[in-house]
C-alpha cells in the first residue's frame, strides 16, 4: 500500500482517539468542540464507507458517486453514534467517555480493516451524460 | 420506456447544437442566437448573488409584534417577496440553459433553502417552535437521568424511542456544550439542506434528465409546507428514511445510474446491506411512526417482481428490528396505544377528517391559509396524478409507489390528528418528481422558452408554501421575556408543583417536566373550558386545589398562549386578560414575575378564616 493511502487511513484510525484526548480540554473550549464535532459527524460513518469499498477514493469519481459516499458517511456516522449512546443509555453505562471509546475503536477496526485491492472500475461504465456510481463494490 | 422522447433516460449530453430551442430552417441569425444565451448566461450569474442579497437586506428591519393572522407573511417587506420571486426567476432560467454548470444549480437550491428556512432564524431572538424547546428538555432531563426518565408522564414516548435524544446527549456530553438551544436554532436549514443529497440520489436513479432533478428538487422544496424540519426526532428520523430511499432506488433493477458493481448483477452489495440495516436500526430507536413510513414503502415497492431482491432484505431487517423493538422497549406505549389503533381502523374517515384544520372559530386568516394549504396540497396530488396517467414512463420508476405508500397508514392511526400533514411529507419526495415530471417533459431538443413557462407555477407554488410555514409564526415565534418567564418559573417551582398555562405554547416551560404536573386549560373537558370563559378565577382554581408552600402552583400567562387562542379559536382572546385581572386581586396568588409578554402568579391555597395557623 503506498503512504499517500495509508496516511489517510491512520489519521481517520486515529481520529476517534483525539477526539477523546480532547474531552480533558475544559467544557465547551472551541478546540474541544472543533475535535469533536467533526468526529462524531463524519469520522465512524467514513470509516465504515471506505470499509466498504474495496478501496480509497478514486480521483475521478462521478459526482453522485461522491454525493452519495458522503451522504452515506454522514448518515451513517450519526446512526452509528446514534445507536453506541442508545446501548449505553439502555445499559446504564451513558458516559460520553464510553461513548467515544466505542466510536474510537470501531472507527481504527473499520480504518484498519486489510482491503484487496483491485483495479478502478472502468469509466466504460458511466453511461454518457449521467454521474454513475463507480467506485463502490466488493473486491 | 416508451422511446426517446417520453423516457426516463433522456441523455442531456446530446449534441450541443441547437441549443436554444429554434427549430431547423428557422433558426435566428448566429449573432442573435449568441447574444441571448450571452445575456442568460451572465443573468444567471448575477441573479443569484442579487436576490440573496436582497433577501439578506430585506430582514434588516422587520416589524415582529406586528404578526397575527398570518405570521410572517403579513410583516415581510416587499423586498424579501421580490427576491424570491427573482432567486425563482434566475432559477428557471438555470434549469432553461444545458450549459449551466450543477454548482449554479446547487447554489439556487441552497439559496432557496436558506430564504425559506433561515429566515426565521435570523430574524427571531429566540429558539422557533415550543416542540424544540420540548425536545430540548427531553435532551436536559434523559442526560440528568442517566437515560429513562421517570414520571415523564406525556413524555414516556420520548422514553421509548429516545435514539435522537440520546444522540444530542452524546454530543453535548463529549463537547461539554451546556445546550442544544444554539445548533437547534438552524436545525431547520441545514436539516433542508442535507436532504438535498438524498433527493438529488433518488431523482438521478430515476432519470438522467438534469432538468428533471433539479426540477424535481426546487418542487419538492416549494412544497414542503408541513414544518417537520426543526429539532425533533422525526427530522432526523425522515433524513434517514430518504437516505435508505435513496439507496433503494440506486440499487433497483430500473435504476437510471450504473451499477455499483458491474459483476453484480442484481442485489445488494453485502458491505452496504450492513450499512443500510444500520440506518434502519437508527430509525427505529428514534422514532415510532417513521418505521411504518419505511416498512409501507418497502411494501409497495416490493409489489413488482423484479425490486424483491433488492426490497425484500431491507422490509425484512425493519419488519424485525421493528417488531423486537416495540416488543421490549417500546412496549408500554404500543400497548397503551393499540386499543386507539384498532378503534382508528374500524373508523377510518375520522383519521383522515382530522388533519384538517377545524377552522370553525379561527381568525379569518387562519382560515384562508389553511384553505392555502389544503389547495396547494391538492394541486401536487392532482399534477401528480397527471404525470402518472400522461406520462408513462415514470410508472416504471417506483415512485408512483413511493407515492401512494403513506396512505394505508392513514387509515391505521390518528397520530395526534396530525397524520394527514405526515402522509404527505413522506409522499412529497416522489410527488414532487412527479410534477417535475409532466411540467418538464424531456426532448430531445432544448427549449427555453418551454422550460421557463414554468416559471409562474414554481412562483405560485412558492406562495402556497409559505401560507402553511409561515403563517402560524406568531405562535411559533417567542421573546426573550417569554423565555425568562419561564426559566423563572422551573428555576423556583419546587418539585410536585402544579404549572398551569392556557395552551402549550411557552418555551422551556417544560425544564424538569419529571418533576412537575403541567395543566393546559384550553385542552380540559368542555365544560371546564367553559367555566374558564365564564367565571375566569373559577375556571383556574379548579386546577389549583390543594396548591401549598412546599408544592405551589404556578399560572404563566403569555403572548403566544394568547396568540394560539385567537388563531385557533380554543379560548376567547380575552380569555387571559381576564384572567390576569381576575388574579390579582384573589386571595392566594402572588405575581411573581412580569414582563411585557409575560406574567407568572404563584399560587398556595390560603388557609381558611380562623383557623388553625
Amino acid at each position: 500500500m503506498t503512504p499517500h493511502r495509508t496516511l489517510p487511513r491512520l489519521a481517520l484510525a486515529a481520529s476517534g482517539w483525539v477526539a477523546l484526548l480532547a474531552t480533558t480540554l475544559p467544557e465547551a473550549a472551541p478546540l474541544r468542540v472543533a475535535v469533536v464535532t467533526p468526529f462524531l459527524l463524519v469520522c465512524p460513518g467514513l470509516a465504515a464507507v471506505l470499509a466498504m469499498r474495496a478501496a480509497a477514493p478514486a480521483h475521478g469519481m462521478p459526482r453522485y458517486a461522491v454525493l452519495e459516499a458522503a451522504l452515506l458517511s454522514l448518515m451513517l456516522g450519526l446512526a452509528l453514534a446514534t445507536l453506541v449512546a442508545v446501548g449505553l443509555f439502555l445499559g446504564g453505562a451513558f458516559t460520553a467517555t464510553r461513548g467515544l471509546v466505542v466510536l474510537a475503536a470501531l472507527t481504527s477496526v473499520l480504518a484498519l480493516l486489510p482491503r484487496r485491492h483491485r483495479a478502478r472500475e472502468r469509466d466504460g461504465e458511466v453511461q454518457p451524460g449521467g454521474g454513475g456510481g463507480g467506485g463502490r463494490g466488493g473486491p | 420506456m416508451t422511446g426517446a422522447r417520453d423516457g426516463p433516460y433522456e441523455d442531456t449530453a446530446a449534441p450541443p447544437a441547437p441549443r436554444d430551442g429554434w427549430t431547423h430552417g428557422t433558426a435566428p441569425p448566429a449573432s442573435a442566437s449568441t447574444r441571448a444565451a450571452t445575456v442568460r448566461h451572465w443573468s444567471i450569474r448575477a441573479v443569484l448573488p442579487l436576490s440573496l442579497g436582497l433577501w439578506l437586506f430585506s430582514l434588516r428591519s422587520v416589524p415582529l409584534d406586528r404578526m397575527r393572522d398570518l405570521g410572517l407573511l403579513q410583516v415581510l417587506p416587499a423586498l424579501f417577496w421580490l427576491a424570491a420571486a427573482l432567486l425563482t426567476l434566475g432559477f428557471c432560467l438555470a434549469l432553461s440553459d444545458r450549459r449551466t454548470h450543477g454548482a449554479w444549480l446547487t447554489g439556487y437550491v441552497l439559496g432557496l433553502i436558506a430564504l425559506l428556512h433561515a429566515t426565521p432564524t435570523l430574524l427571531y431572538p429566540t429558539l422557533r417552535y415550543s416542540w424544540a424547546w420540548k425536545h430540548l428538555a427531553v435532551v436536559d432531563a434523559m442526560l440528568r437521568h442517566g437515560g429513562e426518565v421517570p414520571n415523564a408522564d406525556k413524555f414516556a414516548v420520548y422514553n421509548d424511542w429516545p435514539g435522537f435524544f440520546q444522540l444530542n446527549a452524546l454530543f453535548l456530553r463529549a463537547t461539554g456544550l451546556d445546550s442544544a438551544v444554539g445548533y437547534a436554532a438552524w436545525t431547520p436549514a441545514f436539516a433542508n439542506a442535507l436532504l438535498l443529497a438524498p433527493l438529488l440520489l433518488l431523482y438521478r436513479s430515476v432519470t438522467r434528465d438534469r432538468r428533471l432533478v433539479w426540477g424535481g428538487v426546487w418542487i419538492f422544496y416549494s412544497c414542503s409546507w408541513v414544518g417537520q424540519d426543526y429539532f425533533a426526532p422525526q427530522t432526523f428520523a425522515f433524513l434517514l428514511f430518504m437516505t435508505v430511499t435513496a439507496l433503494l432506488f440506486r440499487q433497483l433493477p430500473t435504476s437510471a445510474l450504473p451499477r455499483p458493481d458491474p459483476r453484480r448483477r442484481d442485489g445488494w452489495p453485502p458491505a452496504l446491506l450492513a450499512g443500510v440495516v444500520v440506518l434502519v436500526a437508527a430509525i427505529v430507536v428514534s422514532h415510532p411512526l417513521t418505521p411504518l413510513m419505511l416498512i409501507s414503502a418497502l411494501v409497495a415497492l416490493s409489489l413488482p417482481r423484479r425490486n424483491r431482491r433488492v426490497v425484500l432484505p431491507v422490509l425484512a431487517a425493519a419488519v424485525v428490528l421493528t417488531a423486537l423493538w416495540d416488543a421490549t422497549v417500546a412496549r408500554s406505549y404500543i400497548s397503551v396505544h393499540i386499543q386507539n389503533l384498532v378503534q382508528s381502523l374500524v373508523q377510518p374517515d375520522e383519521n383522515v377528517a382530522s388533519g384538517l384544520a377545524a377552522t370553525g372559530n379561527a381568525a379569518p386568516g387562519q382560515i384562508l391559509l389553511s384553505a392555502v394549504d389544503r389547495g396547494l396540497s391538492a394541486v401536487v396530488v392532482v399534477l401528480a396524478v397527471a404525470a402518472f396517467v400522461v406520462r408513462r414512463w415514470t410508472r416504471r420508476t417506483g415512485l408512483p409507489l413511493l407515492a401512494v405508500a403513506p396512505l394505508p397508514l392513514l387509515a391505521v392511526n390518528a397520530y395526534g390528528g396530525e397524520m394527514l400533514f405526515r402522509a404527505y411529507l413522506f409522499a412529497l419526495p416522489a410527488a414532487a418528481f412527479l410534477v417535475a415530471a409532466l411540467l418538464l417533459p424531456p426532448t430531445t431538443r432544448h427549449h427555453p422558452v418551454r422550460t421557463l413557462a414554468v416559471y409562474p407555477l414554481f412562483l405560485a407554488l412558492l406562495g402556497g408554501l409559505v401560507f402553511g410555514y409561515y403563517g402560524k409564526e406568531a405562535v411559533n415565534r417567542f421573546t426573550p421575556g417569554e423565555v425568562a418567564a419561564a426559566r423563572y418559573v422551573t428555576d423556583h417551582a419546587p418539585p410536585g408543583s402544579r404549572i398551569v398555562t392556557l395552551t402549550s405554547d411557552v418555551p422551556g416551560l417544560d425544564r424538569y417536566y419529571e418533576q412537575h404536573r403541567r395543566i393546559q386549560l384550553a385542552h380540559q373537558s368542555p365544560k371546564d373550558t367553559e367555566r374558564l370563559v365564564r367565571h375566569p378565577l373559577a375556571g383556574v382554581s379548579a386546577f389549583l386545589y390543594g396548591s401549598t408552600e412546599e408544592q405551589p402552583s404556578y399560572i404563566v400567562l403569555s403572548r403566544a398562549q394568547d396568540m394560539n387562542g385567537y388563531l385557533t379559536g380554543a379560548l376567547p382572546a380575552d380569555t387571559s386578560r381576564h384572567l390576569r385581572s381576575a388574579m390579582a386581586n384573589a386571595p392566594g396568588f402572588t405575581l411573581v414575575y412580569a414582563d411585557e409578554n409575560a406574567t407568572v402568579y404563584r399560587y398556595v391555597t390560603p388557609r381558611p378564616v380562623g383557623g388553625t395557623p
